[in-house]
């Protein structure tokens, strides 16, 4: 009874699938499309179940049209599911979404909702009415807001004045202002550069932390995540790959390291029997350790007081290689 | 209930506007073209009509005066409808492109906001040029009349808007198809009642109901007939309705511009 | 030269072939409301000349129709050109152009003149279907025709260059397009698009036909319904002196502009 409680959202089997048109070519195709359209099936959410807690923070990872996205539309009743059931905070989005927007807060990467030629503080104004937020709460929630996300020499510049990085975090605000207890950010830190997606990893981890917020989050690069995201959860062709610490993920996957090494003396082979040999040569060798088993300190010790080495190069296992491995170890 | 539900939909409006206006002081050069243009327009259509009846006299019995008056319900009405409800003209790409989604992840009520939150600067000109006619060309007796029957004017447009914006939830790419609609609405409500008989009448009142917007008013201007008085009102509001009905019966089928055209 | 020439009319013919495959949206976007447009000029002159006989001595029921359909044909055809001229110069995109091997305001003359052409036979097809079973048809001479094809396309030109000259306004006001709509009127109305300029009191009249819009409309289109060599060559001449001043004008506007345009880097 008490975790029934703690659950704030509940997916079980949801499904999706977009009917699109084939556009055929030429002239007789145009005919064509009007009399007897052709149409292609996509499966984009092909039976997700999961539990997300109050607090959580939590990761869905996947390439291009995974379904991440479309998971999280279904989540905000934008779009209705072919199967399955929602339940946030004990609604059906898709029957209570008025009610439930009271609730949460969205950040889509590629729809600003800041109004571009105008200063943030009268979009701020204009979420306050469309909240229906009290004046005297709206004025205290907007100064702690503003406080919190050191905005306020800016808030009375138009926005496309603004960097990206100060846009950003005047969306947040927007997101932020009727007290939401979800957030979902879809690919926020698309379009961003490495600053800037520091910048924002270090906002959303504020938000969880001192509001509480429960938080769901897409991107299609596992990067964004590191140092932020506890649950990770890898989509990939509408399906669950993945669904667990993400410590785990680093620890198992992203804690391989690949390694190459140019020696002046012979190599030899008992030396890496309990490691990954991908490459060797009489003085060239490639291999992958786990810094968990093998800490790499240990191992470069070991090789530079053996072998007289010449070249040596360390690299992090490619993310894409990392979904693929996920799939060979379930198989 | 419902009466704070009004309330609070009022100040939200109020709240547009009043972006709107910062908006237009913003980039006043533009703004203030914009609707200057709408504006000239207007008086080169309107001096286009004084010369052929300088030179007809009448059109099927049909006078200069009863144009203005087609001109005053409809310069009024697209202007109260494109500068307070500019939306009702844009929901075909609002869907087909995927921007629904920025209102339904929102409390107030989807249309409703909608339409409230987007105005246009043309139909400012439109709005000006048709009052300006009111205080100089019409005789004051006639005033609260036609105000009455710009109401149901309004309605249409916003409806029909609706309506056709709304196919593009059944059919892909029917967004150039729907506005062509929408402009022809527009297109026939400027021209004199009095060319439209038999068949072609039917089809501008109850098809392209441009008919409701300026004839049958005028024609009530000239001689009030309680029938087609109510049947304006009824014929408006039921529209009006549809229009949400099919709007929201659409909106289950809305897929937030996940349409992917597959080219073979 | 005529390798010049040659590549302008590549770049028209792809946009002929490109406009092709977007056949139905053209016919269901522009095509159907200008046929709506003139069963309403057809239904308009049937009740007046029921009543009134005809309004221009030598002009019937159909040739007041047909009038309209052929300079809807040639008038509306050149499609959206100041607004994407406009757009260009707003957005800078112009000084991407101007690196290219060809002229950039002929590059999109001619890219309109493609799609023009495709608009044109398609509003006379639907257009002149609407005529037809409204009113009935119109005589046309055979013969007249090769020269009635060189005066619609002059005219189309004749509309394109002054639109370019517009266009080029974009550089000073913030919105072309609103200035291209007011230009469109004054086309349809005072060019005589809508109805021969004899339907206007003489003054009007007179001033009308001697401005050169009216030869993009009125003089062409009332050629097309009666047709002599003599007003042909007079037509024709006349179109191509405001063609060439149109011209000299827009050279002399294309090259202020882009040495503005090269200085500032658009």
């Amino acid at each position: 009874m008490k975790k029934e409680n703690k659950t704030i959202i509940s997916i079980k089997g949801l499904k999706k699938t977009f009917k699109t048109k084939v556009t055929k070519p030429g002239m007789s195709g145009i005919f064509r499309n009007i009399f007897s359209p052709d149409y292609k099936y996509i499966k984009a959410v092909d039976n997700i179940s999961l539990d997300i807690k109050k607090g959580e923070l939590v990761s869905f990872i996947g390439p291009n049209g995974a379904g991440k996205s479309t998971t999280l539309k279904m989540l905000s009743g934008i779009l209705f599911p072919d199967s399955g059931k929602i339940k946030i905070l004990g609604k059906d989005p898709s029957k209570k979404r008025k009610e439930l927007s009271y609730d949460i807060g969205t950040i889509f990467g590629q729809k600003p909702q800041l109004w571009f030629h105008l200063p943030p503080i009268d979009s701020f104004n204009l979420f306050a009415k469309i909240y229906d937020i009290d004046q005297t709460i709206y004025k205290e929630r907007l100064d702690n807001l503003i406080n919190l996300f050191e905005i306020s020499d800016i808030i009375n510049q138009p926005v496309r004045k603004l960097s990206l990085g100060q846009r950003m975090r005047c969306e947040f605000v927007l997101a932020l202002l009727h007290n939401p207890k979800i957030l979902f950010l879809d690919e926020p830190t698309i379009g961003m550069d490495i600053i800037v997606k520091k910048t924002m990893r270090e906002l959303i981890k504020k938000i969880n932390e001192k509001e509480k917020t429960t938080i769901i989050l897409t991107s299609h690069d596992i990067g964004d995540i590191e140092n932020i995201s506890t649950r990770l959860v890898i989509i990939n062709h509408g399906e669950i790959v993945y669904d667990g610490d993400f410590k785990n993920i680093k620890q198992k996957y992203l804690s391989k390291k690949l390694l190459k090494i140019t020696t002046e003396d012979k190599i030899d082979e008992k030396d890496f029997k309990d490691l990954t040999v991908i490459k060797k040569s009489k003085y060239y060798i490639e291999f992958e350790i786990e810094t968990h088993k093998f800490p790499l300190k240990k191992v470069i010790d070991f090789l530079f007081t053996k072998y007289k080495i010449t070249d040596i190069g360390i690299n992090e296992m490619p993310i894409e290689d990392v979904i693929e491995e996920i799939y060979r170890d379930q198989r | 209930m419902a009466v704070r539900e009004i309330i609070s939909n009022f100040k939200l409006f109020i709240e547009y506007q009043k972006i709107f206006l910062k908006s237009a002081i913003e980039y006043r050069a533009n703004f203030l073209l914009s609707t200057f243009f709408m504006f000239l327009n207007d008086v080169i259509w309107l001096f286009f009509w004084y010369l052929l009846y300088y030179k007809l006299g009448d059109i099927n019995g049909w006078v200069f005066q009863d144009l203005i008056y087609i001109y005053v319900f409809a310069t009024i009405s697209f202007g109260i409808a494109g500068y307070f409800f500019g939306n009702h003209k844009e929901i075909a790409e609002l869907v087909v492109k995927g921007k629904l989604d920025f209102y339904l992840t929102l409390p107030k009520k989807d249309l409703t906001h909608i339409l409230i939150s987007k105005n246009s600067w043309f139909d400012l000109g439109d709005l000006l040029f048709g009052i300006l006619l009111l205080i100089f060309m019409v005789s004051v007796t006639k005033v609260p009349l036609i105000l009455l029957m710009i109401i149901p004017g309004v309605l249409i447009l916003i409806g029909f808007g609706i309506l056709v914006g709304s196919l593009s939830f059944y059919l892909q790419s029917s967004e150039s198809f729907g506005s062509t609609l929408y402009e022809s609405l527009i297109s026939i409500s400027l021209y004199p009642g009095s060319i439209f008989t038999g068949a072609t009448k039917f089809i501008t009142l109850f098809i392209l109901p441009a008919g409701f917007i300026t004839a049958v008013p005028v024609q009530l201007l000239h001689s009030f007939d309680l029938t087609w008085f109510i049947l304006l009102f009824l014929f408006s509001i039921a529209l009006f309705l549809l229009a949400i009905y099919v709007f929201y019966k659409g909106l289950k089928r809305y897929e937030s511009g996940n349409l992917l055209y597959v080219r073979m | 030269m005529s390798s010049q020439l040659n590549k302008y009319l590549s770049i028209s013919f792809i946009n002929i072939k490109e406009s092709l495959t977007y056949i139905w949206d053209i016919i269901f976007g522009k095509v159907i409301f200008i046929a709506l447009i003139i069963f309403v000029f057809a239904n308009l002159w049937t009740v007046v000349f029921a009543s009134k006989g005809e309004v221009i001595p030598g002009f019937t029921l159909a040739m007041m129709v047909w009038y309209l359909v052929f300079g809807e044909a040639i008038i509306t055809s050149i499609g959206r050109f100041v607004k994407e001229v406009g757009d260009d110069i707003k957005s800078g995109e112009i000084a991407n152009y101007l690196t290219k091997p060809y002229n950039y305001i002929v590059y999109k003359m001619f890219v309109s003149f493609g799609k023009g052409l495709i608009n044109f036979t398609l509003i006379l097809i639907f257009g002149g279907l609407v005529a037809y079973l409204m009113v009935g048809g119109v005589e046309i001479s055979l013969i007249s025709i090769p020269f009635l094809l060189i005066v619609a396309l002059l005219a189309m030109l004749l509309n394109l260059v002054i639109a370019s000259v517009i266009s080029l306004f974009a550089f000073w006001i913030e919105d072309a397009s609103s200035l291209n709509y007011i230009y469109s009127k004054f086309t349809f109305i005072f060019g005589g698009m809508i109805v021969p300029l004899e339907v206007y009191p003489p003054l009007v009249e007179k001033i009308a036909s001697f401005l050169p819009f009216s030869y993009s409309a009125y003089h062409p289109s009332k050629l097309a319904l009666i047709f002599s060599f003599e007003s042909f060559f007079k037509v024709f001449l006349v179109q191509i002196a405001w063609i060439s001043f149109f011209i000299i004008i827009l050279i002399f506007f294309y090259k202020y502009i882009i040495k503005k345009v090269s200085v500032n880097g658009g």
